[in-house]
């Protein structure tokens, strides 16, 4: 099968997210799920009597059978899932998302939407600012077009105001059903309320997603003074570079990055740095050796 | 290099104009400057109060005069100068000589605080033979009249002797300020220890001229006696009352060259002497700094100012395109 | 004493735009995430400081400047060797007239030039003087009161040349004499200098009043007498016989007056103008005593002060914003290792069928649907699919 074509944002691919215990749920899918089902993964034997499936005999297991008796072949109960993106869209994120270049949050969402959707979960979203962003969230869907038209749509939403206090009233309407959810936030916020969020997520499977950006970690390295702009408060701040600022200020990143390293173990899953550009690759690296 | 910002070349033009400021370009000009002499009236009859002072209370004329003149001679450009001098019976006697306004304002002030009745050597009032006398003595010295007067000639002037001018109209100009009232209010009147003890009453003045031969026709007035009362006998009259003799100071005035203003507020007054004394130019270095000044105060407050006019524009602006997709 | 003053005070009213600077910056600013992404440094907290104080600076002293600063004329007071000097001269009309009584023709100069000539070279000689000057005849006047200003002392001394008056009131004019001492001329120093060339009988009411001024108020009395030739002169004594009374010896009347008052009283009898220049000179070497005098510093201009300290600042400003950096310029650098890809990961175990997406690359990975794929539903995920369900997507997902 080829690519979808890049006319809404790269090319999308396949990712091997999996949810971290098993999933709840009827509708059949692709996840490990609690409960035997007809399909996918050996899971045990049973005797007929207890599940009178006899196209699932198995023939050299019943013969082996010292007692004689029939067995079935059980197999793991396979279910759909709900993949979410909780999304932060406060001012501070609009760092580098102008509309013009590259968006790295818009690939990502869009990513993960078009692969929950290739793999038959469904796929929602939620965004958040300082107030909840009803309008741009998606409800748990499965419909084709969601990928591109939220592409299209983050592209063009930069984000703004103050705090991601919405994002801890925007996370109730997740269904109750354990999910997969990504927070993806810059998380420049107080780490209380960082573990707010996540606590509030208790329920779900949480995969935090850093968005991050080299610029501002490491700072140009050049003598000058470089007057920033906090994206949300308006802060002004002036910063004279030089040499040992800009050792001082990677450190700052370095431990900052390692304080929410700690807070997301806690929590359950490390975090996936998303650095300046969407890499898809990289993405699937994380979610097959940390993540789902 | 990219081109620079609006920013960089607005601080470079500051600067750039600061530091010319700061070399206080200068240019020549001329200023006009007076070189007067006043004269005060410190006869009687500027003892009467129809002035009031600041806070309303009745005020001589003389007081008058010397509040206002010192405050107006203030007024004079730099480099104008002034003498003093004072009038009573037909002569004026001056006290100083022209003197540089700036530099010696406290000692005209002072001068001009200490004028007093009591300068006066004489009760009569000769007013137009003192301007005469006055103008006789500012020719050679080449300054220009100030001379402030109520107007009130007394013993009061023979009507039906015209009064003339000999001398030049255009050796001084300057002009008489008449000062009072139009109303007619009474004098007061002072004992030899220079107390007031009341008002002149109409007995107390003449009336009417008695300078010279009796005019023709006298044998018909009334009270006439050849040897006793030449003039007849004094008739009755207003010459105890007194208010400011405008149209008699005006005609004063042009016999002579001079103007005529009413002792009004200082600037008036200071008004009055630039337009009718003979200006003197000289020559005044005009500091140009301030130009330069004012543009670098303008180029930093667009550099200050601009950014938040532009960002309050963009924010009123764009409430419908940041939604736009909704 | 020492003050600022403006020219254009209104200009002031300028000043509230010095609040512009901590409100806006005069660096384009670089947008970060958040404030916290630099860390504190306490030097650029200072150079941040010191640009909006520069800025602020810049504008308050063109403000200032425009408004004309200036340091006032201010007054200075000095001692010097010098007195407190009342001139009190005769403006009768006899000093007109010569030391010979003649009127002054081209040869001879009248008592009143001579006088005139004399005591502005007197005044000219002695800065450090306080002077005032009043003239008598008929009435007593206040010329000018006392001053330091030179200038006003030679035009008030300039003037007694001019037609005087008629009579000679020596009594009254002295007390005016005493009433002008002020309160800022030290009581040590002070001298009457009283110039005339005659003499008249003072009232007894006057007397009174002048012992009880010259009791309240010690001064140095001098009489510089320009004596007439043919007139009585102030030793002269009636011969025997002769009533010697005020009105007939007004002259040695006034001395004996004058001597009686208790003050220190010296009196000089000129017959030309050079005994009148060598009193003169006597007085001068009598009166130099300490005194306190003014001096005026003539107001200095401020305005080229500020606008250097302004371009100073502008100066320092431009510097700033030449060495001006941007975030957007800058592209950054991946120094910060992502800490999965530094090999923390691998917390969860690998499901069924990772290792095969692990070694696919990226195009094996999205040409290859995912293996335990379910049965597609409605034909699966076709790309033409998802296209077609464009037009709609928008309402749907709102």
């Amino acid at each position: 099968m080829s690519p979808a074509p890049a006319r809404d944002g790269p090319p999308r691919f396949d990712l091997p997210y999996r949810l971290f215990g098993r999933a709840r749920g009827v509708a059949t899918g692709g996840h490990k799920a609690l409960g035997q089902g007809a399909n996918g993964a050996f899971l045990r034997h049973a005797s007929l009597l207890e599940q009178p499936d006899a196209r699932r005999i198995d023939m050299r297991a019943s013969l082996l059978d010292p007692f004689g008796g029939l067995k079935v072949r059980r197999f793991e109960h396979r279910a759909r899932i709900d993949v979410f993106v909780v999304l932060d869209l406060s001012g501070s994120m609009s760092f580098r998302r102008d509309g013009q270049g590259e968006d790295p949050v818009a690939d990502l969402c869009a990513a993960i939407a078009h692969a929950a959707i290739r793999s038959h979960d469904r796929f929602g979203l939620i965004a958040a600012g300082p107030e909840p962003l009803a309008e741009l969230g998606v409800r748990a869907t499965a419909r084709r077009g969601v990928p591109d038209e939220l592409w299209r749509r983050l592209s063009a939403e930069p984000g703004a105001g103050r705090g991601s206090r919405g994002l801890l009233a925007a996370v109730e309407e997740l269904p109750q059903r354990r999910a997969l959810v990504f927070v993806v936030s810059d998380f420049l916020m107080p780490q209380a309320e960082i573990e707010d969020l996540l606590g509030a997520l208790w329920r779900h499977d949480v995969a935090p997603v850093v968005v991050r950006s080299s610029a501002v970690e490491a700072p140009p390295p050049r003598f000058g003074l470089l007057e920033t702009r906090d994206l949300e408060t308006g802060r002004r701040r002036l910063l004279v570079m030089r040499p040992s600022l800009r050792e001082k200020w990677i450190a700052h990143a370095r431990a900052r990055r390692a304080a929410l390293d700690e807070s997301f173990r806690r929590f359950g899953r490390p975090a996936f740095d998303l650095v300046d550009r969407f890499d898809a690759d990289a993405f699937a690296d994380h979610l097959l050796t940390g993540g789902a | 290099m990219r081109r620079p910002d609006w920013r960089t070349v607005a601080l470079g033009a500051a600067l750039a104009l600061g530091v010319v400021a700061a070399l206080q370009p200068e240019t020549e000009a001329e200023r006009p400057t007076y070189d007067v002499v006043a004269f005060v009236d410190i006869t009687g009859s500027m003892n009467a109060r129809d002035y009031r002072d600041a806070s309303g209370r009745p005020q001589s004329r003389l007081e008058a005069v010397k509040t206002r003149l010192s405050t107006a001679v203030g007024r004079l450009p730099c480099g104008s100068k002034m003498g003093l001098g004072v009038f009573t019976e037909r002569r004026v006697f001056l006290l100083f000589e022209p003197m540089d306004i700036c530099r010696n304002y406290g000692a005209i002030a002072g001068a001009i605080a200490g004028l007093d009745w009591r300068m006066g050597w004489e009760g009569d009032s000769r007013v137009a033979s003192a301007v005469f006398a006055a103008l006789d003595m500012l020719a050679p010295m080449n300054a220009d009249i100030v001379f402030l007067t109520d107007g009130q000639e007394a013993p009061p002037m023979r009507t039906d002797m015209p009064l003339e001018y000999s001398g030049d109209k255009d050796k001084v100009k300057g002009l008489l300020v008449g000062v009072g009232g139009t109303e007619l209010v009474p004098i007061p009147k002072h004992d030899d220890f220079g107390r007031e003890t009341g008002f002149y009453a109409m007995e107390d003045v003449p009336q009417a001229s008695r300078l010279g031969p009796p005019p023709t026709g006298a044998e018909n007035l009334p009270g006439y006696n050849a040897r006793n009362a030449p003039f007849g006998e004094m008739p009755a009259g207003e010459e105890h009352l007194t208010s400011v003799r405008e149209s008699y100071l005006g005609d004063l005035g042009r016999m002579t060259g001079l103007g005529y203003a009413r002792l009004d507020q200082p600037d008036a007054l200071a008004q009055a002497i630039a337009a009718n004394a003979r200006p003197r130019p000289v020559p005044v270095a005009v500091d140009l700094s301030p130009l330069p000044a004012a543009a670098a105060l303008l180029a930093l407050v667009a550099l200050y100012g601009v950014p938040p006019l532009a960002r309050l524009g963009r924010r009123r602006a764009p409430t419908h395109a940041s939604r736009s997709f909704n | 004493m020492t003050g600022l003053g403006f020219d254009h005070p209104w200009a002031l009213l300028l000043l509230p735009l010095a609040l512009l600077p901590f409100l806006v910056s005069p660096l384009r600013l670089s947008g970060v995430p958040s404030a916290e992404v630099a860390p504190e440094d306490t030097l650029s907290r200072a150079v941040g400081a010191g640009i909006v104080a520069l800025g602020a600076l810049a504008i308050v002293l063109l403000v200032l400047g425009l408004s004309g600063l200036h340091r006032r004329d201010h007054v200075v007071e000095r001692t010097g060797v010098g007195a407190n000097i009342v001139l009190l001269i005769d403006r009768s009309s006899s000093m007109d007239s010569t030391f010979a009584n003649r009127r002054p023709d081209g040869a001879e100069e009248s008592k009143s030039v001579a006088a005139r000539r004399l005591l502005t070279d007197f005044a000219a000689r002695r800065p450090a003087d306080r002077v005032a000057v009043a003239a008598f005849s008929t009435a007593p006047m206040l010329v000018i009161p006392m001053t330091d200003k030179h200038d006003a002392v030679r035009a008030a001394i300039g003037a007694i040349d001019r037609p005087g008056l008629a009579h000679t009131d020596v009594g009254r004019g002295l007390s005016l004499a005493f009433s002008m001492f002020d309160e800022t001329s030290t009581e040590t120093s002070r001298a009457i200098v009283l110039v005339s060339d005659g003499a008249a009988v003072i009232d007894r009411r006057v007397q009174d009043a002048l012992r009880a001024a010259a009791a309240r108020d010690p001064v140095r009395l001098y009489w510089l007498f320009l004596r007439t030739a043919g007139a009585r002169g102030i030793t002269d004594r009636p011969p025997p016989g002769d009533p010697d009374s005020p009105q007939t010896y007004p002259e040695r009347h006034l001395d004996i007056f004058f001597k009686t008052l208790g003050l220190p009283y010296r009196s000089f009898e000129a017959r030309s103008a050079g005994e009148v220049s060598d009193a003169i000179r006597e007085i001068d070497q009598l009166e130099q005593r300490p005194t306190l005098y003014s001096e005026t510093i003539p107001r200095q201009d401020l305005d080229w002060l500020c606008y250097w300290a302004a371009a100073g600042a502008l100066l320092l400003l431009l510097a700033a914003k030449l060495s001006e950096r941007r975030l957007e310029d800058w592209e950054g650098e991946a120094l910060l290792p992502s800490p999965l890809r530094g090999g923390v990961g691998g917390g969860g175990g690998a499901g069924e069928g990772a290792t095969r997406i692990v070694a696919s690359r990226r195009r094996a990975l999205h040409s290859a649907p995912p293996p335990t794929l379910a049965l597609p539903r409605k034909g699966g995920g076709n790309a033409p699919d998802v296209h077609s369900q464009q037009p709609d997507s928008g309402r749907a997902a709102s």
